[in-house]
């Protein structure tokens, strides 16, 4: 089954097109990296995949975006979070909340997951990262791997079926990367399908296929 | 003391905000709304000799008000004249202060909310039925406030560790220096709400009309109480006026 599918993808912020004819099909389960230099469209690409553009993102857009065969356009506000989860390069952009726990809590609000369910989920998703003990910390106490793992449990939380990363380990230091990596085998391994976009190779064994584009 | 629900503040600050609208001319009035105010920062431990260290520019603005109003409110006695013309007068002087002073009973009743987490605010304004939307909206606004101040400060920093000395410079030269810094913080800022606003649209933001909440506010015995106080208060304060 393809979890995205993108055909012939073109979008121009009005200086010239960033991505020309652009396809790619991934299989659901499938990690994939996309590697290239800055500029080169690859953030552009995941904003796309999101249905960011062309709004709030202004940009004309061509082509077809499918999510497992949805157009991503036609899908809700809720249902694209539940499909797509996307953690972007600095985690100082991402978190707003007091505490990790209202962090993790925000996404589930906005979906109305009763109140009774929500501990339940937050304890898991702090499990899941390596967090427990930071439960009741402000996220501004964690150092910046700490941070990006935060982001990807509150995007977890919803359990997307698709988990995009921008750039999300190019902040990290060594130890930082390498934790995140070791969460993302652990999330590849239960099936999910990761799209990557990085300047660099990331590492890992989790990767199926690494596309190159320039 | 354990701190009252803030929806108790937000009737306090509503309360004593309207009675300083109210009170047009009446010093003494004015003066004791203050003291109530401030009485009451107090009492929360807000921490007023930070805040009023803080505000020193904007303290010396309010005297300036304060003075200024009092040269265009001509009567009473008049305590400075030149040329004929009554520059300084008693009730000039009275209205300077009271305007000053009503602009303290907005700010000083404003940093009472400080003490507060921001997720507290957001579930007040939130359970006294503001759309969820404009509450996040203002209270992630009110976030960006030091932090923009924070970015603006580490360029000054930059400038001064290239040896540049700003107090030294003229005026002219100063104001258009903090024109050049003031812009990449401003587009900084949008840069960094953008992709807040992308990340929380990521995250079912706005998905729905109305959300589940985890953390929620109940009021206390003493909190009803404390609201029975306030709206007593402000009806006796509406019959004094």
């Amino acid at each position: 089954m393809k979890a995205l599918e993108i055909k012939n993808l073109t979008i121009d912020y009005g200086k010239g097109a960033v991505l020309r004819d652009f396809s790619l099909e991934v299989a659901a389960g499938c990690a994939m990296q996309i590697q290239g230099p800055s500029g080169c469209g690859k953030s552009t690409l995941l904003h796309a995949i999101c249905g960011l553009i062309p709004s709030p993102i202004q940009a004309e857009i061509s082509g077809e975006i499918l999510l497992f065969g949805r157009p991503v356009g036609q899908l809700s506000v809720a249902e694209r979070a539940q499909k797509i989860g996307i953690v972007f390069q600095n985690p100082e952009t991402q978190l707003f909340c007091d505490t990790v726990e209202d962090e993790i809590a925000f996404g589930l609000e906005n979906i109305c997951m009763p109140v009774e369910q929500m501990g339940a989920r937050i304890a898991e998703m702090l499990a899941l990262v390596g967090l427990e003990e930071f439960r009741h910390s402000s996220p501004k106490e964690l150092s910046g791997g700490q941070k990006q793992r935060l982001v990807l449990a509150a995007v977890l939380a919803l359990d997307p079926q698709i988990l995009l990363l921008d750039e999300a380990l190019s902040q990290l230091d060594e130890g930082g990367k390498m934790a995140m990596l070791r969460h993302l085998e652990a999330l590849a391994g239960q099936g999910k399908t990761i799209l990557a976009v990085d300047h660099d190779e990331l590492g890992g064994k989790l990767w199926e296929k690494i596309l190159e584009i320039s | 003391m354990k701190k009252p629900d803030p929806r108790v503040i937000f009737a306090l600050v509503f309360a004593t905000s309207t009675f300083a609208i109210l009170i047009r001319e009446n010093l003494a009035q004015m003066a004791g709304l203050f003291a109530l105010v401030l009485a009451c920062a107090a009492l929360l431990r807000v921490p007023l000799k930070q805040l009023f260290g803080r505000l020193k520019r904007l303290l010396q603005i309010l005297l300036f008000v304060a003075i200024l109003r009092s040269f265009f409110t001509p009567s009473g006695l008049v305590l400075l004249a030149a040329w004929g013309l009554p520059l300084l007068t008693t009730g000039g002087l009275s209205m300077g202060i009271l305007v000053a002073l009503r602009l303290l009973v907005f700010i000083v009743g404003a940093s009472i909310f400080t003490i507060y987490p921001t997720r507290a605010l957001i579930q007040a304004m939130v359970q006294l039925r503001l759309p969820y939307e404009i509450a996040y909206m203002v209270s992630i606004g009110i976030r960006f406030v030091p932090q923009m101040a924070q970015e603006l400060r580490d360029s000054l920093i930059a400038l001064q560790l290239r040896g540049i000395v700003i107090e030294e410079l003229k005026l002219k030269k100063r104001i258009s220096l903090y024109s050049y810094l003031l812009l990449p913080t401003i587009v900084g800022g949008l840069r960094h709400a953008k992709e807040l606003a992308m990340s929380m649209e990521m995250r079912a933001f706005r998905a729905k009309p109305s959300r589940t909440s985890f953390f929620s506010l109940k009021l206390s015995s003493k909190d009803v109480i404390l609201l029975i106080l306030i709206a007593v208060a402000a009806i006796a304060g509406g019959f004094i006026l």
